[in-house]
């Protein structure tokens, strides 16, 4: 996946300003910023819900920009949302499910195909193991607590087979053990070799998981590299971590 | 006895059209206050074709659900750009200006309406009330195993997440405007069907026939009998065919009741009498919730 140049402004503002990066296989990579640094705005290009001003986006090759949200999904990157969006009236198992129906929704098999084939609901609680979801099956998504929604979303989009998986803010409201739980999930996904998107405003938690960071503020793209050199790096620590510090470092 | 049948075909056309409504509103959650005007379209073109074009009932019969479904597709294409309480707006809209084309077309008989429609006639004699009572509950029977049927696949699936997340349902690789379009299309092929069978059994129709209060009592039935459910729609449809003619006093103030279902249902029975989680199911959780723990002890 690359990015090349991707600019968005929404009327006079710049959202994003001529952001490249790029994710390599396998790659487990954090995009951190303080807030309306513009990274939702980037997860929102590369899904395909905003078309880029100027720029392109790449995804195995293949631009991707300009599509719509329903093919990107298709052509394998998965995204779970800021704030959880689970089908809430749907029960857990259900909204794996959707995902599944993945290959009908294209044509008019969706007229012919069930979604309570067994082979369906088998890898569908197959997936909800993984995500430690699969006592909850049968309840209303809506009726878990937050840490599992986080969870079914991921599993949700897991489903879908991607070889990309965009992680908004996993972290946030979460409690220490909820934490630790989701830690060992992403990176279980991660050691299966689909790349992972991570953005995060939880210090700690993107320390720990990822393997390089690229950072963002007012738009631009202000360091790349490791998590040790980022977090040394002066101007990050002026544009991020300083002004946390001030503030009381709430997430520390 | 041929006044009990002619309830039974009404009931049976009104379920057609509560089931075609709640494909649209309860399944795939686009709601809609204009359907009386796919109604209208099955009929008139129906009646069109059969009293002005000279063509043959059998005939006629899938010409109109196939143009009424196009022209569910054309209408469904507002709702790729509007959402919730504007579509509602539009679709008002349309549900006018559908019945003012019809009544300003001299090709449709202007305010006059089309008469002399002919009933279908079966190995050359046209059926008599009893055998289009058949006809009639024939069809809603097709209707609502067709729609069942359908609830089982993949299409539901599809419908239920646009209807609760459209971002989400993207994400997912549903293409919101595709299954927008499909719930629009077969919903107004049922109402197609539903216009068919009303001109053919009336034999006359006006543009009055289809006017916005018959799109709110449309919505009255699905939403009395449990939005998203076909139980629920048949049960409303049903009833408040059925009852106006027993209760002679609610039939003077048709409108009213109607209002007045409307909104004592959502605020005490939001999930009307048969609706998934409704009361009458509440009555009956005792036996349910020994199920449920039966099951999960299974598993």
């Amino acid at each position: 996946m690359k990015i090349d140049r991707v600019t968005k402004h929404f009327g006079g503002l710049i959202a994003v300003n001529s952001v490249s990066f790029e994710i390599l296989k396998g790659e487990l990579l954090a995009l951190i910023g303080p807030n309306g640094a513009g990274k939702t705005t980037l997860f929102n290009l590369i899904t395909g819900v905003f078309k880029p001003s100027i720029g392109k986006i790449f995804f195995d090759g293949k631009e991707i920009s300009g599509k719509r949200t329903s093919q990107i999904a298709r052509m394998g990157i998965g995204r779970t949302f800021q704030i959880v969006r689970p089908f809430g009236k749907m029960t857990v198992l259900e909204n794996v499910l959707v995902p599944l129906g993945k290959s009908f929704y294209t044509n008019l098999s969706v007229f012919s195909h069930s979604p309570r084939e067994n082979s369906s609901i088998s890898k569908a609680m197959e997936l909800l193991k993984d995500a430690y979801l699969d006592d909850e099956f049968d309840k209303m998504a809506s009726y878990l607590p937050i840490g599992m929604q986080r969870r079914l979303e991921i599993a949700r989009a897991l489903a879908l087979e991607p070889k990309l998986l965009l992680l908004d803010e996993p972290a946030a409201g979460l409690n220490e053990k909820e934490s630790m739980q989701l830690k060992e999930y992403i990176e279980k996904i991660n050691s299966n070799g689909i790349s992972i998107l991570l953005i995060e405003h939880d210090m700690k938690f993107v320390m720990n998981i990822a393997k390089r960071i690229v950072v963002l503020d007012h738009g631009s793209k202000i360091a790349e590299g490791v998590p040790s050199e980022v977090a040394s790096n002066p101007q990050v620590i002026e544009a991020y971590l300083g002004r946390k510090h001030k503030k009381g470092d709430k997430n520390a | 006895m041929g006044y009990l049948m002619t309830l039974g075909i009404f009931a049976s056309i009104y379920t057609i059209l509560a089931i075609s409504l709640n494909i649209l509103t309860g399944y795939a959650g686009q709601v809609s206050l204009g359907h009386a005007a796919l109604f209208g379209i099955g009929a008139y073109v129906s009646a069109a074709l059969t009293v002005n074009l000279g063509f043959n009932y059998w005939t006629a019969l899938p010409l109109s659900i196939l143009i009424t479904a196009l022209v569910g597709a054309l209408l469904g294409l507002p709702s790729l750009r509007v959402h919730s309480d504007f579509l509602v707006l539009v679709t008002i809209g349309i549900n006018f200006v559908v019945v003012a084309l019809f009544k300003y077309t001299p090709f449709f008989g202007g305010p006059y309406g089309l008469l002399g429609i002919p009933r279908p006639s079966l190995f050359g004699e046209s059926m008599n009330t009893f055998e289009y009572f058949l006809y009639a509950v024939g069809w809603a029977t097709f209707t609502i195993l067709f729609v069942y049927w359908m609830s089982k696949k993949y299409i539901r699936v599809a419908f239920e997440a646009i209807k609760e997340d459209e971002e989400a349902a993207e994400a997912m690789t549903i293409s919101v405007a595709r299954f927008k379009i499909y719930a629009f299309t077969i919903s107004a092929a049922f109402a197609g069907l539903a216009g068919n069978l009303w001109a053919h059994y009336m034999g006359v129709i006006f543009p009055g026939n289809f006017s916005f209060s018959k799109s709110i009592e449309i919505m009255t039935m699905i939403v009395l009998g449990g939005i998203g459910t076909i139980r629920g729609a048949v049960l409303g449809a049903v009833l408040l065919i059925f009852l106006p003619e027993y209760l002679r006093f609610v039939s003077d103030y048709r409108m009213l009741i109607y209002g007045l279902i409307i909104v004592f249902t959502m605020i005490f029975i939001p999930s009307g009498l048969l609706g998934d989680r409704s009361i009458t199911w509440k009555w009956t959780r005792i036996f349910k919730k020994g199920d449920r723990v039966a099951k999960n002890n299974e598993n």
